[in-house]
C-alpha cells in the first residue's frame, strides 16, 4: 500500500462534509479496505518521528475524538508537533506522555472544542437533529406516561341497570301488565297465510286476490284477538328486559312465518349458545316485543277493516280501542324506541278511525264514536306528543361504566377495554364513523389508544354533555313546525353535530344520541293526525245532531270539540272548509298557504311520510282520509 | 498547595490571550511560557491546552496558521485577532477589578506571601 504524500493544510477539509466527500470516503473504504483518512493521520504523525509511546498516544487520542477525518488529521498534526517540540526542548518522552493526561479525557475535551469550530450550517443541522431528538424523546416519554395510565385503568361495573329495570318492572302487579297476555295470544295465533302478503296487507281491499286469505287468517285469529283486546285495557305493557332470546316465543313466530324445522332447530341451537352474564349491557337489551306490538296493531287494523265491511260496529270499536290501548301502553315506555313504537301504533289508530269516518261515517254510534275519540285524545298524553328522553340516560350511564374508570366521585378516564367496547358499537345509531379509528383489532391501531383517549371528554363531562343534549333534544322535539321553520339552527342542536372537534371529543354521544329529527317529526305529525281525527269525529257528531255539517269549526259546541287544535305549520287554528258540500279538515303543509283543502296530486300527498323538506304545494288533508 | 479549580476558572483563556498579545506562539511554547512566567504557580495542562485554544479560535478571539519553524518542523502558530485584543482589554479590566476587590477585603496581601513563600500551583483547565 502506498503512503500518501505529506499532508498540506487544506482549508477546504474544514468545511461541512459534502455528499461527494462522503461517497469518496466510502469508495476508498471499499477499494482499499481501509479509510484514506486513517492513512492520512498516520502519515501526518509519522512525519514528526515520534517515539512509539508518543506516536501511539497521538493516534489513539485523535481516533478517540471521533471527529471528521480532516479534523482528526489537523489535531494529530498539532499534537505530534507539540510532542516534537517537547522532545526537541530536551523533555523525556515518558514525562511528556504522563503530563498529557488520560486519552479519554483529552479526546473528549478536544472533540467538544473542535466541534465548536465547525461551520454554522453544521451547528444548525446538529441543533435541528438535537431538537428533533428532544421532541421525540419528550413524545416517547409523554406517550409512555399516557399509555401507562391508559392501560392501567379498568372499568368498574357498579350498577346493574338491567336488573334495576327488571326489578322495578316485576313490582308491577301481574294483572296490570299486558305483555304476558299479548305473548300468550301471539303464541296461539294462526300461522301467517303466505309470504305474498306484504307489510301493508291490512290495506288490501276485497277485490285483491289475497283478501280472502287474509280474511280467513284474521277470522281464525279471533280468540287471540279477544285476548289482545282485553289485555289492551291494562295500564302497563310490563315487558321485562331480556338478554337471552325468548326461544319458545321466537320459535313460534318463526313457525307462523312458515320457517322449516331445520332452520328452527338451528335457532334453538343458537339460543343455547347465548351466554348469560351477570350484568348485561343495556345497549344490547333485547326488545323483540316492540316488533310484535306493531304486528298486533296491523292485525287489529285489518280486523277493523273487515268488521267495517261486515257492518260490525262493536268489533270496529273494540279493535280501535285495542289499538289505542296498545299505543298508550307502549308510548309510555321509558325508552325512546318504545315511545316511538307507541306513536306508530297511535298513528295506526288515528288512521283507522279517519278511514272508518271516511268510508262508513254512520257505522259507529254516537257513544262508540265519542268513546274512541276520548281514548284517542288522551292516548299516551293529551295535546302534542312530547317524547320523554330521560330514560335514555341509562344507556349512557351503562356505557360509561363499561368504558371509563370510576374515581368514586362520578368522574373517570377512558380505558383500553372501554374504547374497544365503545368502538364495537359504532354504527348502532347510524352515526358517521369517520371520526374514530376503523381497525381497532390491529396492534398498531390499539397503540393509538392512549392518544385517542386524550381527545375524549372525561366521564363526568361526557355525562353532563349528554344530559345537556338530551334536554336540548327534548326541547327541540316539543317545538311545533312553525317555530322550527323560523329557526333552521334548531336551537343549537344541529350545530353541535356539525362540529368535527365536538364529535371527536364526545364520540359516545354521537353513538347514543337519539335521532331527534325523526322523533320530532313522529311526535308532530302523529299529533296532527290525532287532532284531525278528533275534529272529524266532532264534525260527524255535529252532523248527526244538527242535520248538516258545521260552516266553521267554531260552530261546533265545546262539548264535542273543547278547542280547535292548532296547525303546527302556521300556529293558527287547523283549517276546515266545505268543498262541494263535503267537509275537509286540513293543514296548510310546509308551503304555509291555504290551497283550499286540495292535496298535492303527487305521491307523498299523505303528510305522514313527508317532513319539512321538500316544500310541496297543496294542503295536508287530514279528513277525509286519502289512501295512497 | 494546589489552587482550587474554581479560582482558576477564567484564568487560562486570559493567560493565553495575554501571552499572545505581543507575538504569535505555538502550543508547546505557550505551555512553557505560562509555567516559566508564573514560576510554576500556574501551568497549562497539555491535554487541556488544545481544547482551550480551539475554543478561543471558535470564538474568533485567536486565529491559527501552520508554519515551518527554524528546525524545519511544522508548527501551528496562534495569534490574537482584533476581536481577541478587544476581549483581552475587557478581561484585564475585569481581572484587575476583581483583584482590587479581593485586596480591599484583605485577601490579596496574605495570599501573595503564601504564593511566593509556599509555591502554590494550579493547573489551568476548563472551557474558555
Amino acid at each position: 500500500m502506498s503512503i500518501p504524500a505529506p499532508l498540506k493544510f487544506d482549508p477546504s477539509l474544514r468545511s461541512f462534509p459534502t455528499f461527494r466527500g462522503m461517497m469518496r470516503c466510502l469508495l476508498a473504504a471499499v477499494t482499499l479496505g481501509r479509510s484514506g483518512a486513517v492513512d492520512r493521520v498516520d502519515a501526518t504523525v509519522d512525519r514528526f518521528n515520534l517515539p512509539d509511546p508518543l506516536r501511539s498516544l497521538v493516534l489513539r487520542t485523535t481516533r478517540a475524538t471521533g471527529l471528521w477525518a480532516s479534523e482528526r488529521a489537523d489535531v494529530a498534526r498539532e499534537l505530534a508537533s507539540h510532542f516534537r517540540c517537547g522532545l526537541d526542548a530536551g523533555a523525556e518522552a515518558g514525562t511528556l506522555a504522563e503530563s498529557f493526561g488520560t486519552i479519554a479525557t483529552s479526546a473528549a475535551l478536544i472533540r467538544r472544542a473542535a466541534k465548536r469550530k465547525r461551520p454554522l450550517a453544521w451547528h444548525m443541522w446538529a441543533w435541528f437533529w438535537k431538537g428533533l431528538g428532544m421532541l421525540l424523546a419528550v413524545g416517547v416519554l409523554v406517550y409512555a406516561l399516557l399509555a401507562a395510565r391508559y392501560f392501567a385503568g379498568s372499568p368498574t361495573l357498579s350498577h346493574n341497570y338491567f336488573k334495576e329495570f327488571n326489578k322495578a318492572m316485576s313490582a308491577v302487579p301481574e294483572r296490570d301488565r299486558a305483555w304476558p297476555e299479548y305473548r300468550r295470544a301471539l303464541m296461539g295465533m294462526p300461522n301467517w297465510p303466505n309470504s305474498d302478503i306484504q307489510n301493508d296487507w291490512p290495506l288490501i281491499l276485497p277485490d285483491d286476490p289475497q283478501y280472502t286469505v287474509a280474511r280467513a287468517y284474521i277470522q281464525a285469529a279471533q280468540p287471540q284477538l279477544d285476548i289482545i283486546r282485553a289485555a289492551a285495557r291494562r295500564p302497563q305493557l310490563g315487558c321485562e328486559w331480556k338478554q337471552e332470546p325468548d326461544i319458545d316465543f321466537e320459535v313460534r313466530l318463526a313457525q307462523r312465518r312458515g320457517m322449516d324445522e331445520k332452520s328452527i332447530a338451528a335457532m334453538r341451537d343458537s339460543a343455547r349458545l347465548t351466554k348469560q352474564v351477570e350484568n348485561p349491557e343495556v345497549v344490547s337489551v333485547l326488545l323483540p316485543h316492540l316488533g310484535q306490538i306493531r304486528a298486533m296493531a296491523r292485525d287489529l287494523m285489518f280486523d277493523a277493516a273487515v268488521a267495517r265491511r261486515e257492518g260490525d260496529a262493536d268489533r270496529v270499536t273494540a279493535d280501535l280501542q285495542a289499538i289505542l290501548g296498545i299505543a298508550d301502553q307502549t308510548g309510555k315506555e321509558s325508552t325512546l324506541i318504545g315511545q316511538l313504537v307507541g306513536y306508530a301504533v297511535l298513528h295506526v289508530g288515528a288512521d283507522e278511525l279517519r278511514r272508518t269516518l271516511t268510508e262508513t261515517p254512520s257505522l259507529l254510534s254516537d257513544d262508540q264514536l265519542t268513546g274512541v275519540a276520548h281514548a284517542l285524545a288522551s292516548c299516551i298524553e293529551p295535546g302534542v306528543l312530547a317524547p320523554d328522553m330521560s330514560g335514555e340516560r341509562v344507556f349512557m350511564d351503562d356505557l360509561l361504566q363499561r368504558t371509563y374508570t370510576d374515581d368514586g366521585h362520578g368522574d373517570g378516564r377512558l380505558t383500553n377495554e372501554g374504547l374497544s367496547y365503545m368502538l364495537s358499537l359504532r354504527g348502532m345509531n347510524g352515526e358517521p364513523s369517520s371520526s374514530v379509528p376503523r381497525r381497532w383489532d390491529d396492534a398498531a391501531e390499539r397503540a393509538k389508544g392512549p392518544i385517542y383517549a386524550q381527545t375524549l371528554a372525561g366521564r363526568k363531562e361526557m355525562l353532563a354533555e349528554y344530559g345537556r343534549l338530551l334536554a336540548l333534544a327534548e326541547a327541540d322535539c316539543g317545538r311545533p313546525a312553525w317555530v322550527r321553520l323560523a329557526d333552521p339552527a334548531r336551537g343549537g342542536f344541529e350545530k353541535v353535530f356539525d362540529d368535527q372537534s365536538w364529535r371527536k371529543k364526545y364520540m359516545p354521544i354521537s353513538i347514543l344520541i337519539p335521532a331527534v329529527d325523526k322523533t320530532w317529526w313522529s311526535a308532530q305529525s302523529i299529533s296532527l293526525e290525532r287532532d284531525g281525527a278528533c275534529v272529524a269525529v266532532a264534525c260527524e257528531l255535529f252532523r248527526r245532531g244538527h242535520g248538516g255539517w258545521p260552516a266553521t269549526l267554531g260552530e261546533i259546541p265545546r262539548s264535542l270539540l273543547p278547542q280547535v287544535p292548532l296547525d303546527p305549520f302556521t300556529g293558527r287554528p287547523i283549517l276546515y272548509r266545505l268543498v262541494d258540500g263535503a267537509p275537509v279538515v286540513y293543514s296548510t303543509g310546509n308551503d304555509l298557504d291555504d290551497d283550499g283543502g286540495k292535496a298535492p296530486p303527487v305521491p307523498g300527498a299523505r303528510w305522514s311520510t313527508r317532513r319539512l323538506e321538500p316544500v310541496m304545494d297543496g294542503d295536508l288533508v287530514l279528513w277525509p282520509l286519502i289512501d295512497e | 498547595m494546589k489552587i482550587e479549580t474554581e479560582l482558576l476558572r477564567g484564568a487560562g483563556p486570559l493567560a493565553v490571550l495575554k501571552l499572545l498579545q505581543h507575538r504569535h506562539m505555538y502550543g508547546y511554547e505557550l505551555v512553557e511560557a505560562v509555567s516559566e512566567r508564573t514560576k510554576g504557580v500556574l501551568s497549562l495542562g497539555q491535554s487541556t491546552l488544545y481544547p482551550l485554544l480551539y475554543n478561543l479560535e471558535a470564538k474568533g478571539l485567536i486565529e491559527a496558521t501552520w508554519e515551518t519553524g527554524d528546525t524545519g518542523r511544522d508548527r501551528k502558530y496562534y495569534r490574537l485577532t482584533t476581536k481577541g485584543k478587544k476581549r483581552l482589554t475587557e478581561d484585564e479590566k475585569q481581572w484587575s477589578a476583581l483583584v482590587g476587590a479581593m485586596q480591599a477585603l484583605g485577601v490579596g496581601a496574605a495570599s501573595c506571601v503564601s504564593v511566593e513563600g509556599r509555591g502554590m500551583t494550579g493547573v489551568i483547565g476548563g472551557a474558555a
